[in-house]
């Protein structure tokens, strides 16, 4: 009897080092006709699921390494059986990435023909049976075939069919799933229903889980009666996803949570097999290191599952500091700083790698890259895709026009370059203070091919074209934090923009000084009416609003906390130290006291970019990469008339399970030739 | 929570109307708005209000929470969705919004090649054939066989910052042309321009010019045009095919790059004289397109 069978995993992979490890054990088997077998490389590489996933896009932020006690999603059941039995689901579709399909390829065994077994699919004496055996596998039956198997990802009514609705229970929760027991267990036997899927469909793919890292193979055996007639494995490295991706950290001060560099081949142990590019990516604001962890890990999953063969590096960077309960990150400002703190490691660090580097960065991720190319003069970033960019458009453009919903009512009709922006016009070239603007100071981009995914369904980064809710001004600590929380930064980039200099204290939302504070010293009486615009006008020719500018560097008189030390910008001080001053604590003053005047590159497209590169630099995520998207967001309401599914909110690219969101990856994979 | 971002009551009044402008009644209308994240939920929720329009094509609710914003999405067999939104901006004026939405018909729609064109100009200085048909140049530059529009590219760089560039189309036959779509407000349908193409008023030329970063072409929602034309003795159409490039030729200069490119979303009916232009997405005549060359929208 010939007995033709595979057992191959979808999308597999070499593992680059570990197949010559001691213990590893033999290749897989494959057929190659008549019976005969050879040893086949290829195995299963791939992650634990030890994240913990809820619907569409919930769950822990994708960070790994959970054990069975904190409930990782490979051990995690809400159910019994009735045998009382921990009853398995997949936990969303969110958590469809923590799948790998397996193609049990034994069709030809129920063919008649004469290089196949021709066995009855009806005949009962035949078992099929699964076994692995330290038992921590657990898969769903799938009628996926080997030429569409990867609409458990990319079909939005397979991933339903399989995730499950988000809030459901029972079999709406998400597709049950199968522990594979050890043979002393009697393993599995696949169900008559299946094999005749298998026979007459030529289904066969299982969707498989690793609850915990083991090397064990996963085995199909095929009995006639009591009689063991063939066996075949897929051999498996399932690691901790961390095992599997690069990681460099790079913080300004020490914080709980960071975790050691893995920068060399043995510390990534189970990586599989990569090309000569690199993909390095940049987690934004609000992402402290444990949460890092948990991007670089989401966004490696989504890569790999988009195709790409490059070596991943996730970098953690300082862009948490003043976080509040792991959960609202009140002081933009600081983080700004800590961004071009980093630069410098970053550029470094970069330089170092060998290969062609392609680099993502989500939202303010975005001000360290373009100062790592701008201010490093980095050369060897050959590839940068911007997502949500928290960063101004006119920092990379500065012949984009500027917004007037920028602006706050009060300022509209002073002289612009009466406003702190445009107070950097008053100076010469040779002066520090001449770069005391957002506009062009990130415009360096180097050999960099650059790309903008923005959405224009942010909220983070949303255009508020009238003044900021007055509460915020007197904002007091807790119910900022408060405020923050329960809106979940909705708007909160161009209020902070636009409470520059206008907060009664710094360090929450905005700053006191600077920015959009009038200077108290032209207005006009003792209760605080200000100079008129024409008389503003006038004062151009007194030449004296370089040394006593018509808004305020300094704080209130009457603020708890005045920070006036940028006072020592007029030139009562004397012009060379201003200009040195202005040098110095550039970035600082940048991030809080002088605002942006343009829409920031994460909600907009910066269509200079297409004209500069001759191509579609500009990628609107929530209008050309949703496919379809989670109903419990509700329909697209921003912008007015969008035709999207959904709105694609700030970190969607991570929050959202990949299902609705493939089409991103797949184009940084295309895009930056990862594959 | 503070007054601003507390619980409001805001009051919604939908008017639905055809494309005649007359009231459309029994159109599904959902109101949507943010329900503040649950305890332990990492992002809001909706809630959702529905209803139908009376004969006036008008449906309004009421509601009180926190929702920053509202969605709204038009639906009525036969007709294309319609949606639009609203922000709060937690401003007191802005609590009870009236909206105005158009519905479109669903009417022919057809089999068309339409494609999400992006291409570099393979030559300057001189017009390039592009056939619609097969979705390229032709040939020797592409796999194009007739030429449908002709694309010439003028390019003079100087810096990133100082350029002049112009892009113009032209066209092989007699009364070929492309006749301009003026802008017009979003309406929130997916059907942006109307059903069919003009029947006149086709410009045998078009150029957009780009003068360092300002663009001095005529501002456009989109354009019809005409090709294949077979004229009479007489200089009458005798035969013709339409089409519609929706939204803007973008004209990508490539201040840094050695090659300009140019891009637009086109759509061509193959039926000679039918003027047709809504399209069927399922019935793409380009075959499977790549994903980022496919069309959506009617």
């Amino acid at each position: 009897m010939l007995v033709a069978v595979k057992v191959t995993i979808q999308r597999s992979s070499r593992c680059r080092r570990s197949c010559s490890k001691a213990g590893r054990g033999g290749k897989p088997l494959e057929h190659i006709g008549n019976g005969v077998f050879r040893q086949k490389v290829r195995q299963g590489v791939i992650w634990a699921n030890d994240d913990q996933d809820a619907g569409d896009f919930g769950g822990n932020g994708g960070v790994p390494g959970l054990t069975a006690a904190q409930q990782a999603d490979g051990f995690n059941y809400q159910e019994l059986d009735y045998n009382d039995n921990p009853l398995y689901r997949i936990h969303g579709t969110r958590d469809l990435v923590d799948f790998f399909p397996v193609y049990l390829n034994i069709a030809s065994l129920f063919q008649s023909n004469a290089l196949s077994a021709g066995i009855s699919f009806t005949d009962t004496n035949w078992q099929f049976v699964l076994s692995q055996a330290d038992g921590v596998l657990r898969f769903a039956y799938t009628s996926l075939t080997p030429t569409n198997y990867m609409n458990f990802l990319r079909d939005t009514n397979e991933a339903r069919l399989l995730g499950g609705y988000p809030g459901e229970t029972g079999n709406y929760a998400g597709a049950q799933l199968t522990t594979i027991t050890n043979v002393v267990n009697g393993g599995v036997p696949l169900p008559q229903s299946f094999i005749a899927s298998i026979a007459t469909n030529n289904q066969g793919i299982i969707l498989v889980e690793a609850a915990a890292p083991t090397t064990q193979p996963l085995v199909l055996t095929i009995y006639h009666g009591t009689n063991q007639i063939a066996q075949t494995q897929l051999y498996l490295s399932i690691s901790g996803v961390e095992q599997m991706f690069r990681s460099k950290t790079m913080m300004v001060y020490p914080q709980p949570g960071s975790v050691p560099d893995r920068l060399t081949d043995a510390s990534v142990p189970n990586e599989p097999d990569t090309t000569e590019n690199n993909f390095i990516f940049v987690h934004g604001y609000n992402v402290n290191p444990a949460q890092a962890r948990g991007w670089n890990a989401d966004i490696y999953k989504r890569m790999y599952w988009s195709g790409s063969h490059a070596k991943f590096w996730g970098v953690t960077w300082t862009g948490a500091d003043s976080q509040v309960a792991n959960a609202v990150t009140i002081n933009l400002q600081t983080n700004i700083l800590h961004a071009f703190a980093t630069a410098p490691l970053l550029n470094s660090f970069i330089n170092s790698l060998s290969g062609t580097n392609v680099v993502a960065a989500h939202s303010l991720g975005n001000m360290l890259v373009l100062s790592t190319l701008n201010d490093c003069t980095n050369q060897t970033i050959n590839t940068y895709f911007m997502i949500d960019a928290a960063v101004a458009i006119e920092a990379i453009d500065p012949n984009a026009p500027l917004n007037p919903d920028m602006y706050p009512s009060a300022w509209t009709n002073y002289d612009s370059r009466l406003w702190a922006s445009g107070w950097h016009t008053m100076f010469t070239t040779n002066d520090g203070r001449s770069t005391l603007t957002w506009s062009g100071r990130l415009t360096g981009l180097q050999n960099a091919s650059v790309y903008n995914f923005y959405s224009s369904g942010e909220e983070v980064l949303r255009d508020y074209p009238t003044d900021p809710p007055s509460y915020l001004l007197t904002i007091a600590y807790g119910q900022g934090v408060a405020l923050l929380q329960g809106i979940k930064g909705a708007n909160t980039w161009a209020w902070q923009e636009k409470l520059k200099g206008l907060m009664s204290a710094n360090g929450l939302l905005s700053s006191d000084h600077g920015g959009w504070q009038f200077n108290p010293y032209y207005n006009t009486d003792i209760f605080g009416d200000h100079m008129s615009p024409a008389n503003a006008e006038l004062l151009f020719n007194s030449g004296h609003l370089e040394t006593n500018a018509f808004f305020n560097w300094g704080s209130p008189s009457l603020s708890l906390f005045p920070y006036n030390n940028d006072l020592a910008l007029e030139a009562s001080y004397g012009s060379s130290y201003a200009s040195s001053y202005a040098q110095n604590n550039r970035n600082r003053i940048l991030s809080d006291a002088v605002p942006c005047l343009t829409l920031p590159l994460g909600a907009n497209a910066d269509t200079n970019l297409d004209l500069e590169f001759g191509g579609t630099r500009n990628f609107d995520m929530q209008t050309t990469y949703e496919n379809a998207w989670p109903p419990g967001r509700g329909a697209a309401k921003y912008p007015a008339g969008t035709q999207a599914p959904g709105e694609w909110h700030h970190s969607d690219v991570e929050a959202v399970a990949y299902t609705f969101t493939y089409h991103l990856f797949d184009k940084m994979v295309t895009v930056g030739n990862l594959k | 929570m503070p007054p601003e971002f507390g619980p409001h009551q805001w009051t919604a009044t939908v008017t639905v109307i055809g494309e005649d402008g007359n009231p459309i009644a029994a159109a599904d209308v959902s109101l949507q708005y943010t329900v503040p994240t649950p305890a332990g939920s990492s992002d809001p929720t909706f809630g959702e209000i529905k209803g139908l329009t009376d004969t006036n094509g008008v449906f309004s609710a009421s509601h009180t929470d926190s929702s920053p914003d509202l969605g709204l999405v038009i639906d009525k067999a036969g007709y294309y969705a319609t949606h639009s939104g609203w922000q709060f901006y937690f401003d007191d004026k802005r609590r009870n919004p009236s909206f105005t939405l158009i519905l479109k018909k669903i009417g022919d729609p057809i089999a068309m090649y339409a494609k999400k064109e992006e291409i570099k100009m393979p030559k300057e200085n001189e017009p390039v054939g592009f056939d619609l048909m097969i979705g390229d140049w032709i040939a020797p530059y592409g796999a194009g066989k007739t030429a449908d529009v002709f694309f010439t590219v003028h390019r003079k760089i100087i810096s990133p910052q100082e350029f002049d560039a112009d892009l113009k189309l032209t066209f092989p036959n007699a009364g070929d042309g492309v006749a301009i779509v003026p802008p017009a407000p979003d309406t929130g349908s997916p059907l942006v321009m109307p059903h069919s193409a003009v029947e006149a008023g086709y410009q045998p030329a078009l150029t957009w010019n780009y003068h360092n970063f300002t663009e001095t072409s005529e501002p456009a929602s989109g354009y019809f045009f005409r090709v294949r034309t077979v004229l009479d003795s007489n200089s009458n159409i005798q035969s013709a095919l339409y089409g519609k490039i929706q939204g803007d030729v973008r004209f990508l200069v490539g201040t840094k790059a050695p090659r300009a490119g140019i891009a637009f979303n086109y759509y061509l009916n193959p039926t000679p004289n039918s003027r047709n232009v809504e399209f069927d997405p399922k019935q793409n005549l380009l075959g499977n397109l790549p994903f980022d060359e496919q069309v959506q929208s009617p």
